[in-house]
């Protein structure tokens, strides 16, 4: 059942232990490299977004003479920030809401319910994953339009509701629980949603959590979709707002960069909270696929 | 509590395999009916179509004289015990065992009275506060019959609810469920290929092969007389001894020796002939029984007594099993006199594998 094994941390042995962590070994001379790249342009962005503009600008790059707070207030005032902020923790929000609903209905209709062609809708629903967003693009325009829904920020929310790669999670991890739990419930007394919401999904933790890490992760991110069919500047999400330091002859790094480093912040936030499920994720979906 | 009648019912899965083959039977009010048979024999498959996990593809099946078939398992007022007991690993045990009486809307006092009810008729109180995963598999067993037993529903369904259990504490166990049967009497199926479980647990016995009901009976009727070959070689253990008997010149014989007269044989010119290993006694001095001489390959010494494994017949070629006296003392490679009463033998059809003789 859902019992995780718990990694003991290597700290448990004391100072021995934590200097163990730091052993140098030969995997070592290629990590270290990487995790550099990995964390330049981040200490870039965080350096430049304290930096001032001739100091930005400086080729060969310099090491900022003092801290420059002003740049993160002059950006805050620049542009509506505390209304992007809004509209994306809005979207975002209902994103995830929305796919932690909807994917587990479906996932578990496709997990467990019999019906007429329930495999090959299912192959369908999985062949669009192959499908880049920008085939699709134009239609899912026309369809927002004709509802009405361009520049308001149903048009975000909407059409990711619900995910194919949602559905397939939630499916595949629906059919790794012991199915005896759901006919007990049955025998209980609960119905199809019952065992759903009852037995199903309090031991689907760790799945949801990767599913709502990556719909989190995707729908701050977005820049795209938002781009298309937002237009007025109380819609605008922050990808969007802060393209907005972009011009076309000049642009604004160092208040490009502190608002950057405002919007990332709470993803780097959530990363760190679940790491585990979201490097669980693309292995779980990896294996069990 | 309610009898359970199976109406000629038959289960085919995928429009192939027939799980359950022309079911008729009825479990009555308060029995404890065991129903028994190999792996894949349809049993299981029986149970969840009482439990309504499975529909009959044809056939009805009764519960208190009400065909369920197209209830839900809700309404069918049944409860069910899963061989990995099918715990909520959220839940804690009181919450287990609560679980199906708030589902079926019982009062909140009427929950907590029933709980305590059962965890003290099933020694619980000490684990209620606790989560499945932080039970040892008996605890969690117990919790299983708690979570049955709490609703005080009409039948109890119990799928090999002790196979995954080590022998010790399914001997205990064995003890307790029947205890608890007597204790309240409700109409119980038990499900099991373990033949021990079968004989010791149940009040009538239904043998099942290949989907289809082979005998039912008290266990001690299963055990007397087997009404076909595959009970035979089922029931007991170790199992029957199976061998081919001619009858020549009005005597029936087992690989030369005689065992009878013809007349047992009811005409059959070939029938099969069970001998079980505990009719078959070290014959001391001359007597009127039928005699085998045995060989002896291999002697399984269990104490109070000993199983032999040996060859008879004039090429010394049929395998033969017997059952002793631990005082007997035999050994490998020895020659034995063995004899058994007339009556002990058991004559088959070889062609229907029916029983020859009432």
């Amino acid at each position: 059942m859902s019992e995780h094994t718990v990694q003991v941390p290597v700290a448990e042995a004391g100072v021995e232990g934590v200097w163990r962590r730091f052993v140098p070994s030969p995997r070592h001379a290629l990590l270290l490299p990487l995790a550099l790249v990995m964390l330049t342009p981040l200490a870039w962005m965080l350096m430049t977004s304290i930096q001032t503009p001739d100091e930005a600008m400086h080729f060969p790059p310099v090491l900022p003479s003092g801290i420059h707070w002003q740049n993160y207030t002059d950006a805050l005032h620049a542009a509506p920030f505390g209304r992007f902020f809004f509209n994306t923790a809005l979207v975002t929000g209902a994103c995830v809401l929305g796919n932690l609903l909807l994917c587990s209905l479906a996932g578990y209709a496709f997990a467990r319910l019999r019906f007429f062609g329930r495999d090959v809708v299912f192959v369908v629903i999985l062949a669009t994953l192959m499908v880049p967003f920008q085939v699709v693009m134009i239609p899912t325009f026309i369809i927002m339009k004709d509802l009405g829904l361009i520049d308001s920020l149903g048009a975000l929310i909407v059409p990711n509701l619900v995910t194919p790669f949602g559905i397939f999670l939630m499916r595949q991890f629906f059919r790794t629980l012991p199915i005896d739990l759901e006919e007990a419930a049955r025998i209980d007394g609960c119905s199809r949603l019952g065992t759903l919401f009852r037995v199903v999904l309090p031991l689907s933790g760790p799945a949801l959590a990767t599913l709502a890490v990556i719909t989190f992760l995707y729908s701050w991110n977005d820049f795209l979709w938002p781009l298309i069919v937002i237009q007025s500047d109380s819609h605008m999400t922050l990808q969007l707002g802060l393209s907005t330091f972009q011009g076309a002859h000049a642009t604004n790094w160092t208040l490009l960069m502190a608002g950057n480093v405002m919007a990332v912040l709470p993803m780097l936030l959530a990363f760190l909270l679940a790491q585990r499920q979201f490097v669980n994720s693309i292995a779980a979906v990896g294996v069990k696929g | 509590m309610a009898a359970v009648t199976f109406n000629r019912v038959t289960k085919v899965f995928d429009g192939k395999v027939v799980a359950v083959d022309g079911l008729d039977h009825t479990v009555e009010d308060g029995e404890f009916m065991v129903v028994v048979g190999p792996s894949g024999c349809g049993k299981t498959t029986a149970l969840r179509m009482v439990a309504g996990l499975e529909k009959p593809t044809s056939g009805t099946i009764e519960i208190g004289g009400r065909v369920v078939n197209d209830l839900s398992p809700k309404a069918r007022d049944i409860a069910m015990v899963f061989q990995n007991y099918a715990l909520y690993p959220h839940m804690t045990v009181e919450q287990n065992i609560a679980f199906g009486l708030k589902r079926h809307g019982f009062p909140r006092r009427e929950i907590a009275d029933r709980v305590r009810e059962v965890s003290k008729m099933l020694d619980l109180h000490d684990l209620l506060r606790r989560k499945p995963a932080q039970l040892s598999g008996g605890q969690r067993q117990r919790v299983a019959m708690g979570r049955a037993i709490a609703r005080d529903p009409q039948v109890f369904l119990l799928d090999e609810p002790l196979s995954n259990l080590d022998a010790k504490l399914r001997a205990q166990l064995r003890g307790d469920l029947k205890r608890l049967h007597q204790e309240v009497r409700t109409t119980s199926i038990y499900v099991t290929h373990d033949q021990v479980e079968a004989m010791t647990l149940g009040e009538r016995i239904a043998v099942m092969n290949r989907g289809r009901l082979q005998q039912v009976g008290t266990p001690r009727e299963v055990y007397a007389r087997p009404a076909n070959l595959f009970v035979a070689g089922f029931i007991g253990s170790p199992p029957m001894n199976l061998v081919a008997g001619r009858v020549a010149d009005g005597v029936l014989n087992l690989d030369g020796s005689p065992v009878g007269a013809a007349r047992v044989a009811g005409g059959c010119a070939e029938p099969v002939l069970g001998l079980r290993p505990e009719a078959l006694r070290i014959g001391r001095e001359a007597s009127s029984s039928p005699a085998l001489r045995c060989v002896v390959d291999v002697v399984e010494p269990m104490g109070h007594e000993v199983i032999i494994h040996g060859r008879i017949g004039s090429d010394a070629d049929t395998e033969l099993v017997a059952r002793l006296d631990a005082h007997d003392e035999p050994r490998p490679g020895e020659v034995l006199e063995l004899t058994f009463e007339s009556k002990d033998l058991h004559l088959f059809d070889p062609a229907s594998g029916e029983r020859l003789r009432s």
